[in-house]
């Protein structure tokens, strides 16, 4: 895997990672303000962040897909090691 | 329903394989305290949990333990690729191997294969919600012993993220339990169970 692709994908993780482990605090507490600004603001970023992945590297999920071809099959699984 | 993403939820990126330290991590996919058993305890609790709080952290821990069962079965599979029949028999990995090959199953490090007699799905909160507590802290004590047999930072890592996974976890119930019991006669937290006695909850 290439250098840019893995800090992208690094980068993609945490930001999902953010908003996931937000998310599971906001269940606990869902009248906590600050923690729903941070929430929206986590997932604008990694929206962005998501679309330069997307954009040189392939889709991560079928909301992602735009090629004109089928290349979900081709992209390497998340579980191949790649040194 | 649930959607596939295309990455893990934490890199792994093992480049040593070790067919012996895949023996023991297998236990945290389909062993007595493992992930694929998380994720269907939490999932299976949620249809009767009567409080909205409680059914999205059910809902969403369930989600991440399938997250992690991935990431499980990504240590298992880089740590036995390209084995040869030599490095399987130096490891002790014959008995997997006969059984499965290379091929990812969910067993116990004993080799006993995943049961649902692992979890339950009891059908009060209270009791349920006690058992989601106890389940991280055992996942949690699984992951201290696999970092006690584990050298390999590359497989350590991924590890170490796993078990800080299961502290949240057990936060995230702890604040559940009291969302239950808020809920709950505060003279006796057994008076009724909210998920059956009608009207109550």
């Amino acid at each position: 895997m290439n250098k840019e692709k893995e800090k992208l994908m690094k980068m993609l993780q945490a930001m999902d990672f953010a908003i996931y482990e937000t998310a599971l605090f906001l269940d606990a507490n869902p009248k906590n303000k600050r923690a729903l600004d941070y929430f929206k603001k986590a997932r604008e970023m990694r929206d962005q962040i998501r679309e330069q992945y997307v954009e040189k590297y392939g889709a991560v999920n079928f909301g992602t897909i735009h090629g004109e071809s089928w290349d979900w099959v081709e992209t390497p699984w998340p579980w191949q090691y790649e040194g | 329903m649930w959607s596939y993403e295309k990455k893990l939820q934490y890199p792994v990126k093992i480049k040593n394989p070790n067919p012996a330290l895949a023996k023991v991590i297998i236990t945290q996919f389909g062993g007595p305290d493992g992930e694929l058993g998380a994720s269907m305890r939490y999932l299976s609790q949620r249809y009767s949990m009567p409080y909205g709080e409680v059914v999205g952290i059910l809902s969403d821990v369930g989600t991440e333990e399938l997250a992690h069962l991935e990431m499980v079965s990504a240590i298992v599979h880089q740590l036995t690729r390209n084995m040869t029949i030599e490095q399987i028999k130096e490891s002790g990995f014959e008995p997997y191997f006969v059984d499965h090959t290379a091929g990812i199953y969910p067993v116990a490090a004993s080799g006993v294969p995943f049961s649902a007699m692992a979890f339950q799905s009891k059908g009060d909160a209270i009791t349920d919600i006690m058992e989601d507590l106890a389940a991280e802290q055992k996942a949690r004590t699984t992951y201290d012993n696999i970092l006690r047999l584990v050298d390999d930072p590359d497989v350590r890592d991924p590890i170490k993220f796993l078990r800080q996974r299961e502290l949240v976890h057990f936060q995230r119930f702890g604040e559940a339990l009291r969302i239950c019991q808020d809920n709950l006669d505060s003279k006796n937290f057994y008076a009724f169970n909210p998920e059956f006695d009608k009207g109550r909850k």
